[in-house]
C-alpha cells in the first residue's frame, strides 16, 4: 500500500463522521479521497473542480465505501470525464450499500453477536467480548483494506471486483452463520437469564417473549422490540408503584 | 465521582464508535456493558445488562438513513443502576433505564444528522467552489457534534441512574416481576430479529439447526 492509499484507508474509518440527511456520506467521501486526488503541481493542492465533485451526495455501506473512494480517485487521476465520473458515482452507491448491509449488518455482525452471547452465557464475559470483537473485526478490517485497494486498482472498471464469486459467496455464508449462531444463542441466553427466576415468573417471561415475537414480527413490525418493551416496562412500573 | 467520570469517558468512546469512528462494534451492549461493569467494580452487573440489551440489539438493522437506538450508551446507564445491587432486584429497572437512554441516543443521532445537513447547506457556495478546508471543517464539525451527543446522552443516563438508585420506585416483588418482563421482552425481540433477517426461506434450516443445538446445550448444561 502506498502512503496515499494508507492515508485514505485511515480516513475511511471516519467516513461517516459528517453524515447528514442531504449528502449522506458525501462530505466524508471528499475527506477520505483527498490523499489520493491528483494535485496541481504549481499549488500542490487538488483542483477545486475535483474537490467539489468528490463532496456530492453519496451513500454506501461504510466498510465498502472504500471501493468508491479508491475507484473514484483513480478515475480522477486517469482523467475520466466528469459525466462518466458522475455515472460511476451513482452506479456504485446502490450495490455498495446492498452488499455491505447483507454481508455485515445481516450476516457477520449477527453471527459474531450470537457467538459472543453463547460464550458469555457458557463461559466468561471477558472471553465473550474478545471472541465477539475479534471474530467481527478481523474480517471487517480485511474487507475495508481490500475495498480501498480494489477500488484503486480497478478504477472505473471496479464493478468487476464487486461481481466476484467470493464476495457473493461470503454474503450467503455470513447469513447462514448468523442464522445458526443466533438460533443457538437465544435458548442458551434465555436459560441463563431466567435461571434466577422460579415457577410462574419463568412461564410469564416466556409468555411475554412469545407475545413480543408475534407483535414484533407480524402485528406491529414497525414498532420494534424496544418500544414494545418500554410499553411493557411502563405497565410493570405502574403496577409496581401500586403493588406494595 | 471517579467512577462517573470513567463511565462518561467510556460513553464518549462508545458513542463515537456507533457511527462516526470505525464502527468496531465497541458500541454493542455486550462490550459496553461488560467494560462498564469492570469500571464500576461489578462485572456481573455489566454482563447481565449487556446480555439483555444485546438481545434487543439483534433486532436492529442500521441500513441507509434509518435511525436506531444507541444500546451502548443504554448499557452504560443500565450498569450504573444495577452495579452493587442484587441482580434480581436491579436488572429490570436497569434495563428500562437502558432502553430510555438508548432511545435518547437515537433522537440525539437524528439531531446531529440534521445539524450536519444544516451546516453543509450554509457552506454550499464554498463546497461548490471546491474549497478543501471547508470539507475538513464540516467533517470535524460532525465529529464534534457526535462526541457532544455521546457525552450529553451518557451524562443524562448517569444522572437518571443516580436518581433511580436513590429512590425506592417499587417493592422487591414488583422489581423482580419487572426483571422477568424485561428478560421476556429481550428474548422476544431477539427472536423477532432472527426471524426478520435470517429466517427467510433459504436460511430457515440454519436457524432451526441453531435453535435445536441451543436447546440441546441447555438440556446438557
Amino acid at each position: 500500500m502506498s502512503a496515499g492509499l494508507r492515508a485514505a484507508f485511515w480516513r475511511t474509518l471516519l467516513i461517516q463522521a459528517s453524515w447528514g440527511y442531504d449528502r449522506m456520506i458525501g462530505i466524508g467521501m471528499a475527506y477520505a479521497m483527498r490523499p489520493l486526488l491528483p494535485t496541481d503541481p504549481s499549488t500542490g493542492a487538488a483542483s477545486p473542480d475535483v474537490i467539489a465533485r468528490s463532496a456530492g451526495f453519496f451513500n454506501a455501506h461504510p466498510y465498502l465505501a472504500g471501493v468508491a473512494v479508491g475507484a473514484l480517485s483513480r478515475a480522477e487521476v486517469d482523467g475520466v470525464g466528469s459525466e462518466q465520473l458522475a455515472r460511476l458515482r451513482a452506479a456504485l452507491s446502490g450495490p455498495l450499500g446492498s452488499i455491505g448491509d447483507r454481508l455485515f449488518w445481516g450476516g457477520l455482525l449477527r453471527a459474531a453477536s450470537g457467538l459472543g452471547l453463547i460464550v458469555a452465557a457458557l463461559a466468561s464475559a471477558p472471553w465473550a467480548v474478545a471472541v465477539f470483537l475479534l471474530s467481527y473485526n478481523i474480517p471487517h478490517l480485511f474487507v475495508r483494506r481490500w475495498a480501498i485497494a480494489a477500488g484503486w486498482r480497478e478504477g472505473a472498471s471496479v464493478s468487476r471486483a464487486l461481481s466476484g464469486f467470493v464476495l457473493r459467496g461470503a454474503v450467503v455464508w455470513a447469513q447462514r452463520l448468523a442464522a445458526l449462531t443466533v438460533g443457538m444463542a437465544v435458548p442458551i441466553v434465555a436459560a441463563t437469564l431466567l435461571r434466577p427466576y422460579t415457577g410462574s415468573l419463568v412461564g410469564g417471561a416466556l409468555a411475554v417473549a412469545l407475545a413480543v415475537t408475534v407483535a414484533g414480527r407480524w402485528l406491529a413490525p414497525t414498532l420494534g422490540g424496544m418500544r414494545l418493551a418500554l410499553l411493557a416496562g411502563g405497565a410493570a412500573l405502574l403496577g409496581g408503584a401500586l403493588w406494595p | 465521582m471517579s467512577n462517573a467520570l470513567a463511565l462518561l469517558l467510556w460513553g464518549l468512546v462508545v458513542g463515537l464508535d456507533l457511527v462516526s469512528i470505525g464502527q468496531f462494534m465497541i458500541a454493542r451492549p455486550l462490550v459496553a456493558g461488560t467494560v462498564a461493569g469492570l469500571l464500576v467494580g461489578d462485572p456481573g452487573a455489566g454482563v447481565a445488562v449487556g446480555l439483555v440489551l444485546e438481545l434487543f440489539a439483534l433486532d436492529v438493522m442500521p441500513v441507509g438513513a434509518v435511525r436506531y437506538p444507541d444500546y451502548g450508551l443504554g448499557a452504560i446507564a443500565a450498569t450504573a443502576v444495577a452495579a452493587g445491587a442484587p441482580a434480581e432486584l436491579a436488572l429490570g429497572l436497569g434495563v428500562v433505564l437502558g432502553l430510555v437512554v438508548a432511545m435518547a441516543g437515537e433522537f440525539g443521532s437524528h439531531l446531529v444528522r440534521e445539524a450536519n445537513a444544516a451546516a453543509t447547506m450554509t457552506q454550499e457556495p464554498a463546497l461548490a467552489a471546491g474549497d478543501a478546508r471547508t470539507v475538513t471543517r464540516l467533517h470535524g464539525g460532525g465529529l464534534l457534534r457526535d462526541g457532544a451527543r455521546a457525552l450529553i446522552v451518557c451524562g443524562l443516563g448517569l444522572a437518571l441512574a443516580a436518581v433511580v438508585r436513590s429512590t425506592a420506585l417499587m417493592g422487591a416483588r414488583a422489581a423482580v416481576l419487572l426483571g422477568a418482563v424485561m428478560v421476556g421482552c429481550a428474548i422476544g425481540t431477539a427472536a423477532t430479529g432472527a426471524l426478520r433477517v435470517t429466517g427467510r426461506r433459504e436460511h430457515v434450516g440454519w436457524l432451526a439447526a441453531g435453535v435445536a443445538a441451543g436447546l440441546l446445550v441447555v438440556m446438557i448444561a
